[in-house]
């Protein structure tokens, strides 16, 4: 594995070397571009993890950005872009404190939103047959996905997990990536390359290999598109992704298949032990509760038993592992194309979907069927008549058994989901952990409407995946573990007005 | 001097540099200076911590630096130089720990501000001028050849005895950066710099510093010596957090014998040698007899003179005896040498910096002080190096190395935790520092060595490579004073090393 490290090093500086051939210096400059953008808007409902749980309803936002961006071009070859930019942020939950611990104050997320520099080759410059390049870049291959989809790059596999928006909550699409990308494009064809480092979510450093492919048939009325990434290929710390130790192991016992963690089973003891002894009479919500408490505590007891005290492992058990290859397929019909209708904005009428795969290999007990890993998303951009530039609906179903949270990957590396406490009746009110049978739907509504060239004023309503700041959570991108969203009845609405020149 | 001195002399000088500001001034504006670079490697092996925690060794520690930044250069009348940039490294703080919550480390660390920052004044032909004199924010580097150890006139201090090599980056960062004033001279092959500058990095804060460096190039530039000196926070704004006057950071005579008033100066190495007395007779008492009876003499020597400065500092302290305190003050030099060899045969074969040899040697403090600092030799590294021919394939393979005997661990951490200007002296029972000895890994890491390779492709973009033991410090998620490095350097004990790629394009 370090030979394969020290690989990537020496391919990463050769790769490197292609960026740049000797050459006499012509710059063309692009003037500086400046971007601006206010957002605010409500959650009308739903619920952050922290402790303890706090339901949210008509909780505020306010995000405020900018950014500077200059690109250059060298010889009409290499293409270098750099930006500068942040945004500002509160997180929640809001606490009421004067001192470190509270959260009535600013946080500004700043960095490079773009780094990149790219040699272009082919006779035409301005749309170069293929390209390669490397930095941080944001990368969007489903130009449809204004809010939902993109998951090639916006999802985990074990624990599942999906991610959209950011530190924005509208136009907030794109994966930021950081390392290389070779593009071809060959007239229908686009082909894309991606060798990825993994600094956003933990484990950190990792590197993936991702590749992309999308064909447009009839002028673009018809855009097909497929893809691949292979999630952290290529181990830095391989004891960091994948960790040795019981809460992160399977195995089997007598012909049954167990997780190595026993707090899995004994919340689901608590739950349906709870239930029973807070019933107020034996009614039709607690029949067959006692089998189950009685398994999930047996199940918990031999699991807590069969755990070596000095290895703290299983012996003989099998590791989750966040690595796995993420698939990806997507379709697009814009039926103006295809009927020859001829309409004032060139994104209406568009029906489209992507659909993925979180990961190919299923593991017992927590990952048993690749369904539960499948999100689709189906979206139709309304007619506007001019009116609007944009009028997107989108539609989602994720139908995993889990809650749609990274806690384990950030609070341990473990590939397991997070799973709650029994007793919490927030998530577990009919059977144990039933919230996450909820949230199987999203959808989300996009309007958008430019204005004098420069401005561009949206608007968004939704139940998607949002997760806020997390006044509580420190690693990765320091979004909550969990979306703020758990029912299909949650949502919340969102303007923002961006200003760019 | 005196601050009002310096506070005077400030705005006169800002005042002489806005000249003509009554007229409209005629601009020249450079394009926006943008540029990036990532740079990842391993720390193969290496040490963290060495605080109040004990030090944490590391394998194959995997390390990922992005940055970007922008510039922008405007020129007044020909003469008044401005530049302002900003820009910042994406870092993930080491150790990382892994958790949810504030204390834990998996996010990164964004270290932005202004890059540079200064406005120039030339002084003398236009584009040649014989003086030019600045003010601001700006970089600073006096020996080119250093490419990553030296450089230490404005990079290390002598009280406690410490160096710094890289920054936020680690190739490609043998500079300093300086936020004051300067003037620089230039007449024909002689160079002269004069800066006045404020301590804005490493504890106690602000105090100002005045150096003087020199290079003169002889034989077309065959060789080139040059020296310099750094009256290290000459003018302190605040003398009692410069030379701390408590006990702990202070010396005085008991019987014709000097102490320092750290009571764990004795205490630690007391502790040390009970214990390893205490583990040998329970391995065999027999046939460690020797040993076990040296280290319960040496033991019980420090523990009475632990003993004894327990007992001063439980005194009054009208009672004690006269005590000095250490100062952060210092007066540094410096002399270095290049030999351009190449410059001996005529032969395009070669590149610029190829077969160039050079060293340069500073003294990190002239004063001794007792106990602490009692040599002048253990306060001077000895840097030396050869730029290996690339033959125009690669623009630069460095060979260094470095000597510095110091007796103490490079740690900054009495500095940041007590404000005291003594060394590090680590835990008892730190085992990776105290093996044989208390602290002996002080004296394993008195050499140091870096290969580093260059590349530049067609002018914008450069890919760097390189291999090390040096003074490198990473953020650090345990400590956040200074530039919220580490106390101490990472490659600190026998064979550790790590090594580094990167890429950078800029226009």
């Amino acid at each position: 594995m370090v030979d394969k490290r020290l690989g990537l090093a020496l391919g990463a500086l050769l790769m490197s070397a292609v960026l740049a051939g000797a050459m006499d210096t012509k710059v063309d400059y692009k003037p500086l571009k400046i971007t601006g953008v206010q957002e605010f808007g409500q959650i009308q409902s739903g619920m952050l993890i922290s402790t303890p749980y706090q339901p949210m309803s008509a909780e505020w936002l306010d995000h405020f950005g900018s950014f500077l961006t200059q690109e250059a071009k060298v010889n009409e070859r290499l293409l270098i872009q750099i930006g500068l930019g942040g945004t500002f942020q509160n997180g929640k939950p809001e606490r009421v404190d004067e001192k470190f611990g509270g959260s009535q104050y600013k946080m500004f997320f700043i960095g490079p939103t773009i780094a990149k520099a790219t040699v272009l080759f082919g006779e035409d410059r301005a749309k170069p047959a293929f390209s390669i390049g490397g930095g941080i870049f944001p990368f969007k291959y489903n130009s449809q996905a204004v809010n939902l989809g993109e998951y090639l790059f916006r999802t985990g596999a074990y624990p599942t997990y999906i991610m959209n928006g950011g530190l924005l909550m509208i136009g907030d699409n794109a994966a930021y990536l950081q390392g290389y990308h070779a593009a071809a494009r060959l007239g229908n064809l686009d082909l894309d390359l991606l060798m990825t480092t993994e600094t956003g979510m933990p484990p950190l450093y990792d590197w993936s290999l991702a590749a992309l492919a999308n064909y447009r048939i009839m002028d673009g009325a018809i855009e097909v598109g497929a893809g691949v990434n292979f999630k952290r290929i290529l181990q830095v710390d391989p004891k960091r992704t994948v960790v040795d130790s019981a809460a992160n192991s399977y195995f089997t016992r007598n012909g049954r298949h167990y997780v190595g963690d026993p707090s899995y089973y004994q919340e689901q003891f608590n739950f349906y032990d709870f239930k029973i002894t807070n019933a107020k009479s034996p009614t039709s919500d607690t029949i067959g509760f006692g089998a189950k408490r009685d398994a999930a505590k047996a199940a918990a007891d031999s699991v807590a038993s069969w755990i070596d005290p000095v290895t703290r492992t299983v012996p003989g058990a099998s590791k989750f592992t966040p690595a796995g290859p993420i698939f990806m397929a997507k379709a697009g019909v814009d039926f103006k194309k295809l009927f020859g209708i001829e309409t004032k904005s060139p994104k209406d009428m568009i029906l489209y979907g992507e659909w993925a795969l979180l990961g190919w290999e299923n593991f017992p007990v927590y990952y048993e069927k690749r369904t539960d890993r499948m999100p689709i998303m189906f979206g139709f951009n309304l007619p506007t008549f001019g009116l609007l530039n944009l009028f997107a609906l989108q539609g989602e179903h994720f139908s995993s058994p889990f809650q749609n949270n990274s806690y384990s990957l950030g609070g341990s590396n473990y590939a397991t989901p997070w799973y709650p406490n029994g007793t919490t009746k927030e998530f577990s009110e009919k059977e144990y952990n039933d919230l996450s049978t909820k949230d199987d739907w999203a959808w989300s509504v996009l309007v958008q409407r430019s204005f004098y060239r420069s401005f561009t004023l949206s608007g968004q309503i939704a139940r998607d995946h949002l997760r806020t700041v997390g006044t509580d959570w420190f690693y990765g991108s320091r979004l909550e573990p969990t979306e703020d969203l758990h029912k299909i009845s949650d949502w919340y609405w969102a303007f923002q007005l961006a200003w760019s020149i | 001097m005196t601050k009002a001195t310096i506070a005077a002399c400030s705005i006169s000088f800002l005042l002489a540099l806005s000249t003509r500001a009554d007229e409209e001034p005629k601009v020249e504006a450079q394009p926006l200076h943008i540029g990036a670079l990532q740079e990842f490697g391993y720390i193969v092996d290496g040490t963290y911590l060495a605080g109040t925690e004990k030090s944490r060794l590391v394998h194959q520690d995997w390390v990922d630096h992005f940055g970007a930044f922008i510039t922008k250069d405007v020129t007044v009348e020909d003469r008044l130089h401005l530049s302002a940039g900003l820009g910042g490294v994406f870092q993930f703080r080491k150790p990382e720990t892994v958790g949810l919550g504030f204390a834990f480390h998996q996010r990164k660390a964004f270290f932005v501000g202004p890059t540079k920052a200064e406005a120039v004044y030339d002084i003398g032909e236009v584009g040649k001028p014989w003086l030019q004199l600045g003010t601001g924010m700006f970089g600073y580097k006096y020996n080119p050849q250093a490419a990553n150890l030296g450089e230490y006139l404005f990079r290390s201090g002598a009280y406690p005895t410490y160096n710094y090599t890289g920054g936020y980056v680690i190739a490609n960062s043998a500079g300093t950066a300086l936020e004051g004033f300067k003037a620089l001279f230039r007449k024909g092959n002689f160079k002269g710099d004069l800066l006045l500058f404020t301590e804005t990095g490493l504890a106690p804060m602000y105090d100002w510093s005045l150096a003087g460096v020199a290079s003169y190039s002889v034989a077309d530039g065959l060789l080139e010596v040059g020296a310099g000196f750094n009256l290290q926070r000459l003018i302190q704004v605040r003398p009692s957090r410069t030379a701390n006057p408590v006990i702990g950071n202070s010396y005085f005579d008991v019987n014709g014998e000097t102490f320092v008033g750290q009571k764990e100066f004795y205490g630690n190495p007391a502790r040390f040698y009970a214990a390893r007395a205490d583990s040998m007779t329970a391995k065999d008492p027999v046939a460690n007899a020797a040993k076990i009876e040296d280290y319960r003499a040496r033991a019980a020597s420090f523990a009475a003179k632990a003993v004894i400065v327990d007992s001063i500092q439980t005194l009054d302290a009208s009672a004690r005896p006269a005590t000095k305190h250490y100062s952060a003050a210092a007066i540094l030099l410096m002399a270095r040498a290049t030999l351009d060899a190449k410059k001996l045969f005529s032969s395009d074969a070669f590149g610029a910096e190829d077969f160039k040899l050079y060293a340069e040697v500073d003294v990190q403090g002239v004063q001794n002080y007792p106990v602490y600092y009692e040599k002048i030799t253990d306060r001077m590294p000895v840097m030396f190096g050869i730029n290996l021919p690339g033959f125009k394939i690669l623009d630069l393979i460095a060979v260094q190395g470095e000597y510095l005997h110091s007796p103490w661990l490079n740690n900054t951490f009495q500095r940041g935790r007590n404000a005291f200007n003594t060394p590090y002296l680590p835990d008892p029972l730190d085992a990776n520092l105290s093996k044989d000895d208390y602290n002996d890994a002080a004296t394993k890491d008195d050499f140091k060595w870096t290969v580093q390779l260059k590349k530049n492709l067609g002018g914008n973009v450069s890919l760097w490579a390189q291999a090390a033991s040096d003074h490198l410090r990473m953020p650090s998620s345990f400590y956040f004073y200074g530039p919220q490095f580490d106390h101490n350097e990472v490659t600190a004990l026998d064979n550790q090393w790590y090594w580094m790629a990167q890429i950078s394009w800029g226009i």
